[in-house]
């Protein structure tokens, strides 16, 4: 059968080949063979199981044959041929100028009506943008609150409460107000600097540069990082920026030990968290 | 009776005229002209690949469950959004290769756009008359900047979340209206739902629309202001000369067009690029590490990673102006340079000249000088994009890499530009005698 195929193949180009005076460029054809292959291949890939790097080297083949075959018909088949056309500045002569003036001169002057045109005009457009304020809600000094107020317990997800006896010293963890999983606004970095009550301390976990997770912590040298642009804050002073672009302390959670053994916040954040805005310090 | 469908139409419009005129128009036929024809090429492909895209992507913030063809993330809670995304990536036939494809096509389509911004900048070809069609090309470079930061956030996921989260703080950073903004353009960030429509709606119809139409308009001025052209035998300030429209510069047109597509589907068939299931799906309280934007997006980046930590009190009100300069002021300054550059130039003009022939950067040394300085302030915010991955590469402390790049960022563009201006000087009287 295979034998068959070839001859009939064979036959078949031998029979184009004739008949296409002058011979062409055999560059020019193997790209377009080439072409077509890819083409086919795409086809027979995307039956078969559609892999993506098998697809992508035939559509490349396809374009690239067909994209070549174009460049080199004109690099190889057709004469260096210059045309040149006349180039004048767009400029329009006075009597073109002049014509448009007459044109737009039909229009009548009436100052008042004009300028209440244009008025009305304004406040139709006016009117027309208001209904853009329905993209956002009102802000409302909903950023410098968070879920945080006094005896909302710590958890690692919303339930699980957090002890003190949870860290040893230099050790991290994430810390939620109890029923606010994956609160991002309200998530602290909870650290044990030390033993006892005051060894605790927990900081805002959202930058106060440009708002991403506070999520690095290098117990070593008592830092934490900002992976998005390397912001760097001092564990223990304050969690006050001490090397790249950051410019204000990471806003530190009041906390203490409650009865039941649970950590809880002794009240909201002092300062607002994330981003600074332009407010009253 | 008409013999092809062409006459046919040639008989109801009579377009033979005009399209014999057009076929003849000259083309030059030097290489660097072929810059913005490669961006325009690469926009096709974005429309190509995106369109398919589309029919696949769900704007949703809804939870889901995966249940795909990915092992690793089998069972894993995630966005509508952030499922179909990668369900375009494992289950979908040929989805990965479109989606990968699309991404290259936008880093080629910024790309280009620049390199020919930087062709016409340095050759003088922005001159009067053509000022106007040098502005509608720096809005077509921001529209695309715009359009780049959109798509790279519909996947949701941990880098398209730190992305908007960085974008949000850049707003936030705006004097007075600064909270409005970020509200009425982001709404609330926790609420995702509305922001992943209002983003698609902006990356497939707004910008889209827009970019097309003003793509055709910068066709449209210079189909009637005709090209520009370098100073050769036979070219004055009253031809044009060059390749016919037809056949020769549509076909190896043409070709390019072709061979840009190639380039642009084997590199999404074999080079990996935002494999978002990998990072996983958007999780406000998880940040990735390293946290890197498309190549396009890194010098804005380096520029909030470099400026130092200022946020003093003026007046007792707290300014952030670590973010407000280098995120807001910054672009608006380079984008207004950019814009005004052609009148700056103009105004030093004595009479209203009208440019048509070209200028070698040395024939401008004052204007290559400045282009030299905003090109190495730009490579070297850049760098400073990647200045955790620069750290990493020399193990040395970030803060050393970040001080180096200061210093480097207001030292070098002067000293660069001063070269620039002095080579170009020694060449024009090399070439007087």
């Amino acid at each position: 059968v295979r034998g068959l195929l070839v001859a009939l193949l064979g036959l078949l180009s031998g029979l184009l080949w004739r008949r296409v005076r002058p011979l062409p460029d055999p560059l020019v054809v193997a790209a377009l063979g080439l072409s077509a292959l890819g083409s086919l291949g795409f086809v027979v890939v995307y039956v078969l199981g559609a892999d993506t790097r098998l697809l992508g080297v035939t559509m490349a083949t396809a374009l690239g044959g067909l994209g070549s075959a174009l460049v080199l018909w004109v690099r190889r088949d057709m004469p260096r041929h210059l045309v040149e056309e006349p180039w004048e500045p767009p400029v329009p002569s006075t009597e073109e100028r002049e014509a448009l003036r007459r044109e737009l001169a039909r229009m009548p002057r009436r100052r008042f009506v004009e300028r209440l045109l244009l008025m009305a005009g304004g406040a139709l457009g006016l009117a027309l943008a208001v209904p853009a304020a329905s993209l956002g809600p009102r802000p409302g000094g909903r950023r410098r609150r968070t879920a945080w107020e006094a005896g909302v317990r710590l958890t690692t997800d919303g339930t699980e409460p957090v002890r003190p006896g949870d860290l040893g010293v230099g050790e991290i963890l994430t810390a939620f107000p109890e029923g606010h999983p994956a609160d991002a606004r309200a998530q602290v970095n909870l650290i044990r600097l030390a033993e006892g009550d005051d060894g605790l301390v927990a900081y805002s976990r959202v930058c106060t540069h440009a708002g991403c997770a506070v999520g690095l912590y290098q117990p070593e040298s008592q830092r934490l990082f900002c992976p998005c642009h390397q912001s760097q804050f001092d564990v223990l002073d304050g969690a006050r920026p001490i090397a790249g672009p950051a410019g204000r302390a990471l806003p530190r959670l009041p906390i203490e030990s409650g009865p039941d053994g649970v950590l809880r916040a002794t009240g909201d954040f002092p300062d607002p968290v994330g981003p600074s805005t332009w407010e009253r310090a | 009776v008409s013999a092809t469908p062409a006459e046919w139409v040639d008989e109801r419009v009579g377009a033979s005229a005009v399209a014999a005129k057009a076929l003849r128009k000259a083309f030059p036929d030097h290489w660097s002209f072929l810059l913005g024809e490669i961006a325009a090429f690469a926009f096709a492909v974005l429309v190509g690949t995106g369109l398919f895209l589309t029919l696949f992507y769900e704007a949703s913030a809804q939870t889901t469950v995966y249940t795909g063809a990915y092992p690793p993330l089998q069972g894993t809670e995630m966005s509508a959004a952030h499922r179909s995304v990668v369900a375009l990536s494992f289950d979908v036939p040929a989805g990965l290769l479109m989606r990968q494809t699309h991404h290259w096509a936008a880093l080629v389509f910024v790309l280009a756009i620049v390199a020919h911004l930087c062709r016409v900048f340095f050759t003088g070809a922005f001159r009067r008359p053509r000022e106007l069609n040098w502005v509608v090309g720096v809005l077509l470079l921001a529209l695309a900047l715009v359009n780049g930061f959109a798509g790279y956030s519909l996947p949701d996921d941990l880098l398209a979340g730190s992305g908007l989260r960085i974008l949000e703080g850049v707003i936030l950073s705006i004097p007075l209206a600064g909270e409005q903004l970020a509200l009425l353009l982001l709404g609330d960030l926790l609420d995702r739902e509305q922001l992943l429509s209002r983003l698609f709606v902006v990356h497939v119809l707004l910008v889209p629309a827009a970019l097309a139409t003003l793509i055709a308009v910068h066709m449209a001025i210079l189909l009637r202001q005709k090209h520009t052209q370098h100073r050769r035998p036979g070219r004055t300030q009253r031809n044009v000369v060059g390749q016919a429209l037809f056949p020769e510069h549509a076909m190896l047109s043409g070709g390019i067009l072709l061979c840009v597509g190639a380039v642009l589907f084997a590199l999404g068939g074999l080079v990996e690029i935002n494999p978002v299931w990998r990072r996983g799906p958007f999780d406000g309280t998880v940040v990735p590490s390293p946290v890197h934007p498309d190549l396009y997006q890194l010098w804005n980046s380096g520029a909030l990673r470099l400026f130092p930590g200022w946020e003093p009190e003026i007046l007792g009100v707290r300014a952030p102006l670590n973010v407000f300069l280098p995120g807001v002021v910054l672009p608006l300054v380079v984008f207004g340079v950019l814009l005004a550059w052609p009148f700056l130039e103009g105004r030093r003009e004595p009479e209203k000249v009208h440019h048509h022939l070209l200028d070698r950067p040395r024939d401008a040394p004052g204007r290559t000088a400045y282009g030299v300085f905003a090109l190495t302030l730009l490579g070297l915010l850049t760098a400073a994009g990647g200045n955790d991955v620069v750290a990493r590469a020399l193990h040395a402390p970030v803060e050393t890499v970040n001080g180096v790049l200061q210093v480097l960022c207001l030292v070098l563009p002067p000293l660069a530009a001063l070269v620039a201006y002095r080579v170009c000087v020694r060449r024009r009287e090399a070439e007087r005698g």
